[in-house]
């Protein structure tokens, strides 16, 4: 576990250089290129994913274990009736839920020993925003905000996941600017991850501003981008690099997201242990497609989000058990209309404008990010380089200057490698691992 | 259907009453009955799918009545491969109207040759045209399912029948939703529930699927019951729920090894015993 989850591994190490590089030959292929646009995915059907959904059971959450437990044996009983003699169920959920599975799974284990939890990775993607988010808010955020939006930003250090479409569009328009104003000052023949790191190691702002680039954005947006793509094998072996670094960053103090932590060991293990064809059926179906457009995938449980979205609007305000019960399987023919009708009326230009998914251009503000970086990061190579303790980005920002939040997670990645040497020795089953 | 016909060859030879005046509800009445002669009598053929436009009976409510009309409706709304054919069946059924309906937008600005002067045919531009024309086509077919609601409030032009059903799922302010039916625009809400309601007890056909595994998504999603909006008695209330869906596991994926399988079994517990 120590060495997978080390940040030294060759394949954590590639994987964000690659990213990068491939960010880099982007902006160099397109002075107007913006991060978060939709790319082309040749491996897409081009159909969209089937799905059903169900009576919701009502008066129970996810929150407790009964009402868990409730949910899985009417999940169980459904399989039943329709597919009998069905060997096992992959159920995905979010944290909470894919929590209650495990441990339910611990703790019952003859019953539940069918049931294969896996973690939806839409809630992953938001929280490993978050986890970066508020690691950097002080030393770096927070000052750089009140610059970009003059006094006036409405962006918060806590938010939850139904604001981080807000969120999601701060780190694609700052991935812009900070990309483009890497790409324009740092001479060609040094344009890589280490050089970089390696050339700014005397100036912390530098160090700030990469460490942000390469261990939150340049990852933040690949995963978005691997995210969007039809599910594959290739994909989740890339997404589980990911876990490694968002398992540190969320086990530090200042992040607060330590359930998370435990996640993403959860996850890989259970990637790593889970039987060949089960696994099969997992990378082949951990994104679905809504409307059957390649490069527009989206991981099952922002399906399940989206289907909560939708079942409060069609209620109209009115609520009631039966109208609750009555509707929401209505989506069944509602969502793939709706989707069908998009496409035949028009929705057949896969520009990000056109293709009315509701992606709008992050020029303006990216100019604009742009603009405070130059600002704030010297205007110059030469300046950029140039030793110095200073922290611009609190240049005149009231408080106690804070720990670099890159120290910050060394410091857990250290303290993990010694727990877990520690527990192996106690449990002596890391062999699974 | 056979009186529907003499009462049409009795008309048309004039043998019985004068013939109806213009425009009115009698004239429309043979108008269409004489057009589905026409089309039964020439096999009017739908030419990408090779589909009798007659075949298709969610034109008309007249020959079929509202019931089987109705499902028919429902069946093509079910079926998206039928929805080319569906979608473009005014335009083939009424030519009339669709030239008109043409000559009246017709754009001034000659594309063609203004691309022949200044740009070269790509497949770009191609494409952008084919795009264009396809639009035109929606736009049109449009036009005329709204005069087909003006004919008769029982009508259900598909496009129509499928706009209000977006609207449904977008949560149209209700408001809004009465004007547009008044304007034909829409279905009323409560004939859009009552449709909707019925095909998601038909279902859509879902693709064959693996049986030996499963899977499935849930979330929760909690909803709260203002007092103030509400037609109930009782107190506000918060009501708890889970939302589920499955994902039918192609066939292709699929394939469950069991001797893997009970490893996997006693793999998990062996390692998640001890961490309790």
């Amino acid at each position: 576990m120590v060495p997978w989850f080390s940040p030294n591994r060759a394949e954590v190490l590639h994987e964000v250089s690659d990213a990068f590089d491939a960010l880099v030959r982007e902006v160099q292929a397109d002075a107007k290129w913006q991060a978060g646009r939709y790319l082309p995915d040749p491996a897409h059907p081009g159909t969209p994913t089937p799905f059903e959904v169900w009576e919701p059971e009502v008066y129970t959450g996810t929150e407790s274990y009964r009402d868990n437990r409730e949910v899985l044996q009417r999940i169980d009983t459904r399989f039943l009736e329709k597919y009998k003699g069905y060997k096992c169920i992959i159920v995905v959920g979010d944290q909470q839920t894919f929590d209650r599975m495990m441990k339910l799974k611990r703790g019952e284990y003859g019953a539940y020993k069918h049931v294969i939890p896996f973690n939806g990775e839409m809630h992953l993607l938001a929280h490993f925003c978050h986890a970066g988010w508020r690691l950097y808010w002080d030393a770096m955020l927070l000052p750089f905000l009140q610059l970009f939006d003059r006094q006036q930003t409405v962006l918060k250090e806590k938010w939850t996941v139904k604001d981080w479409s807000h969120y999601d569009d701060f780190m694609m328009y700052f991935t812009t600017a900070a990309m483009r104003w890497v790409t324009h000052y740092t001479p060609y023949d040094i344009l890589d991850k280490d050089n970089l790191l390696l050339y700014a190691r005397n100036n912390r702002t530098a160090t700030i501003f990469l460490h942000f680039l390469f261990d939150v954005c340049v990852p933040y947006v690949t995963m978005r981008q691997l995210l969007r793509q039809a599910s594959s094998p290739r994909m989740r072996e890339r997404m589980l690099v990911y876990y490694s670094l968002c398992m540190h960053m969320c086990r530090t103090k200042q992040a607060n997201k330590y359930l998370y932590a435990v996640l993403c060991v959860h996850a890989v293990w259970l990637h790593h242990n889970v039987i060949p064809s089960v696994r099969g059926v997992w990378d082949a179906m951990s994104t679905v497609s809504l409307r059957g457009l390649p490069g527009r995938n989206i991981p099952v449980d922002h399906l399940c989000e989206k289907i909560n979205r939708y079942s409060k609007m069609i209620m109209h305000g009115i609520i009631s058990v039966r109208r609750i019960q009555e509707r929401v399987p209505m989506l069944n023919v509602l969502i793939p209309t709706e989707a069908a009708y998009y496409n035949m009326i028009g929705g057949v230009e896969l520009t990000d404008e056109n293709a009315g998914t509701g992606k709008q251009s992050h020029e303006e503000c990216a100019d604009r990010a742009y603009v405070c970086l130059d600002q704030l990061l010297g205007g110059s190579w030469v300046n950029f380089i140039a030793a110095s303790d200073d922290n611009n980005f609190r240049q005149g920002f009231p408080g106690v200057d804070p720990t670099d939040p890159f120290d910050l997670v060394q410091q857990e990645q250290a303290s993990y490698a010694t727990y877990v040497r520690r527990i192996s020795r106690e449990v002596g089953f890391h062999q699974h691992i | 259907m056979q009186n529907i016909i003499e009462k049409a060859l009795k008309a048309f030879n004039g043998q019985t009453e004068p013939p109806p005046t213009l425009n009115s509800k009698g004239w429309w009445a043979n108008r269409a009955i004489a057009l589905e002669i026409e089309l039964k009598s020439n096999q009017a053929v739908d030419e990408e799918r090779q589909q009798p436009v007659y075949g298709i009976s969610t034109v008309s409510n007249v020959a079929d009545g509202m019931s089987a009309y109705r499902e028919a409706t429902q069946r093509d709304v079910l079926t998206h491969e039928r929805w080319p054919a569906a979608a473009s069946v005014l335009r083939r059924l009424n030519p009339w109207w669709t030239r008109a309906w043409e000559q009246c937008v017709l754009n001034s600005h000659d594309s063609a040759v203004c691309r022949k002067r200044r740009f070269e045919e790509t497949e770009e531009s191609r494409l952008a045209k084919v795009r264009r024309e396809k639009l035109r086509g929606a736009q049109c077919e449009m036009v005329l399912s709204i005069i087909q609601r003006q004919r008769s409030q029982f009508n259900l032009p598909f496009l129509i029948v499928l706009k209000s059903m977006v609207a449904f799922r977008q949560g149209l302010n209700m408001k809004y939703w009465e004007g547009e039916t008044r304007l034909k625009q829409l279905m009323s809400y409560k004939w859009t529930k009552d449709f909707v309601l019925d095909l998601s007890k038909l279902g859509l056909p879902m693709p064959p699927v693996a049986k030996d595994i499963c899977f499935c998504v849930y979330d929760n999603c909690d909803y709260y019951r203002k007092k103030a909006l509400d037609r109930y008695d009782d107190d506000a209330e918060y009501i708890k729920t889970v939302n589920i869906a499955s994902v039918p596991v192609p066939i292709s994926v699929a394939g469950l090894d069991m001797r893997e399988f009970s490893k996997c079994i006693t793999a998990l517990a062996t390692w998640v015993r001890p961490m309790m």
